[in-house]
């Protein structure tokens, strides 16, 4: 793979296998700058260790991790933060960018504290600053991670389940720090709630038992083999049944589950496209809504997986 | 620079914030007060002690150097076991995956993290070491006698290498299994039973467990046995560096 002007990262055949099994084994995938690439997988797939390695934490037995540039900094903020909880908030930033920065620069102590102060505010930590770490919630500390990587101004940001154990205000909160940061770095993150991986990530890279198994935009993997379902609810109860409609457009599915509220399942939003108009018109009521159905992301994530198993 | 004083400051944080320079403040000075005590009232305690017809045990007038000798006997027991604590602690950062992450992530050299940390453990334990000694000399001087200079001398030296010696020990050890509880276990266990050493004629002459019992020898006979401490005390410091850059992340707490 050729680095281009907008690939932050690329990472070839990267490997690194455990003796009590676990690891990754030829992972290659691009990351790119100013956007989020999120990494799933079920439970032991490798996300954890194809961090550790890219955050230099781990040494691949095989491949490279290559940044755009040489001095390029990457951060990593795990899943669960931890710091010395004697710290204040503040103080576990400054000491983030003081360490980070490792030769000593005249006035540094100043800038460091505005630095500090900025990326606390970013995370919503700004009125807590001065508080030990030893008294933060799991929100908090997951927020105080990200600020103490933020502050280093890394060119990668890796974020480790970022959204875990969070309650849905703090899940909130977590987004939009991620939508922001997005638009001056490279993210990485891994996640298991799919439906905040398809809020944020505009590449998706899927791992199974340490091996890429699919990778792409979001929309395409989330919608690759998806068969989507439409609620039909009409303003009268329909001039034809079940067994015309399915003669007049085998393809799909049909059910009533009132006599105005139908609902149709196409194979594919591709065979939707030209169809779904004529299954309106055989209708022949009045329409009230169509609506696409929530796609059940869980499952097409498991059909992702259980489709490379099978194989 | 810069990386090094901020670890010597987030060290000196974390001693004044846990409350272990108030231990060391407190376990060095006592002792200093009840060295001197104990050996002013030791005829007293050991009669009443011994109340049979059959057993009699007479103890020796008190001297001035009984009263460096006691509160040093205990210092270098009990403070010496709060002191490696001291060291061990000072590298729990890499006991914990997400604490670990945050520094090595962060830091290239992770011996310009370590280093500090522990040299700021040994001016907090030899400073407490001193504060006890001091309080030992003026409370024997006031009960017992002035204690000679050179004595009291001698004793805080060779105590003070001791002291850092066990402490760079205790950081090897720590930085090998990055376990607390282990860690301070293990050394504990070595603190006890390394003082057997000079009871070994061979080994007497340099071994580094001689300075516990600097009261009792000239000046010149601890030369050696400074200079071994020194060597250990170097030789932990840069094998622990070496274990802790070749550690690669822990998996588990």
């Amino acid at each position: 793979m050729t680095a281009d002007l907008t690939t932050a990262l690329t990472a070839e055949g990267l490997t690194r296998m455990y003796p009590g099994g676990g690891g990754i084994r030829d992972v290659s995938f691009t990351a790119a700058d100013r956007a989020v690439t999120a990494v799933i997988g079920p439970n032991g797939a490798g996300k954890t260790v194809l961090f550790s390695i890219i955050a230099g934490l781990v040494h691949a037995e095989a491949g490279i991790v290559a940044p755009a540039s040489p001095h390029a900094r990457v951060a990593y903020c795990p899943d669960v933060p931890q710091f010395e909880s004697w710290l204040t908030a503040r103080e576990v930033v400054e000491t983030s960018l003081e360490v980070s920065r490792g030769s000593a620069e005249r006035g540094q102590r100043a800038r460091s504290a505005d630095l500090a102060r900025g990326a606390l505010e970013a995370c919503g930590l700004g009125a807590v600053g001065e508080r030990r770490v030893a008294d933060f919630s799991r929100g908090m500390l997951q927020r105080l991670g990200i600020a103490a990587a933020v502050v280093t101004d890394p060119d990668v940001l890796i974020l480790d389940e970022p959204n875990s154990a969070l309650d849905p205000l703090g899940r909130a909160d977590v987004r939009d720090i991620i939508s922001e940061q997005k638009r001056h770095r490279c993210i990485l993150l891994s996640s298991h709630m799919l439906s905040e991986v398809e809020q944020l990530a505009d590449h998706i890279v899927v791992l199974a038992e340490g091996e890429v198994i699919a990778r792409g935009t979001t929309a395409s993997i989330f919608t690759d083999g998806l068969a989507p379902v439409w609620t039909i609810r009409l303003g009268a109860p329909a001039r034809i049944g079940t067994a015309a409609l399915a003669a007049a457009v085998p393809e799909a599915h049909f059910a009533f589950e009132a006599d105005t509220l139908c609902t149709v399942r196409f194979p594919s939003f591709e065979a939707a496209a030209n169809r779904l108009v004529i299954v309106l018109h055989l209708l022949d009521s009045p329409l009230v809504e169509v609506t696409l159905r929530e796609r059940d992301l869980d499952a097409s994530f498991a059909r992702i997986v259980q489709h490379q198993e099978r194989r | 620079m810069s990386l090094i004083l901020t670890s010597a400051r987030v060290e000196t944080l974390r001693l004044t914030r846990s409350g272990l320079l108030a231990g060391l403040l407190a376990v060095f000075p006592f002792f200093g007060l009840s060295g001197p005590a104990l050996a002013l009232f030791m005829p007293e305690i050991l009669a009443a002690a011994t109340g049979t017809e059959q057993l009699t045990i007479e103890a020796a007038a008190p001297r001035p150097e009984d009263g460096i000798v006691l509160f040093n006997q205990s210092a270098m027991q009990l403070g010496l076991i709060l002191a490696v604590a001291v060291a061990i602690t000072a590298l729990s950062w890499d006991a914990r995956p997400g604490s670990s992450i945050f520094y090595r992530t962060r830091v290239r050299c992770l011996a310009r993290l370590t280093v500090p940390r522990l040299a700021i453990g040994w001016i907090a334990v030899i400073a407490s070491y001193a504060v006890g000694l001091l309080l030992a000399a003026g409370l024997t001087a006031l009960s017992l006698g002035p204690a000679e200079p050179g004595l009291v001398a001698a004793v805080g030296l060779a105590s003070a290498a001791y002291l850092v010696m066990a402490m760079s020990i205790g950081h090897l050890i720590m930085a090998l299994t990055r376990r607390t509880a282990a860690a301070i276990a293990a050394a504990t266990v070595l603190m006890l039973v390394l003082p057997l050493l000079g009871g070994i004629d061979a080994l007497a002459v340099w071994a580094p467990t001689t300075l516990l019992a600097a009261a009792g020898l000239a000046p010149a006979e601890l030369m050696l046995p400074v200079l071994s401490a020194i060597a250990v005390s170097a030789g932990c410091v840069l094998a622990a560096g070496l274990a802790t850059a070749r550690h690669s992340l822990r998996r588990e707490a």
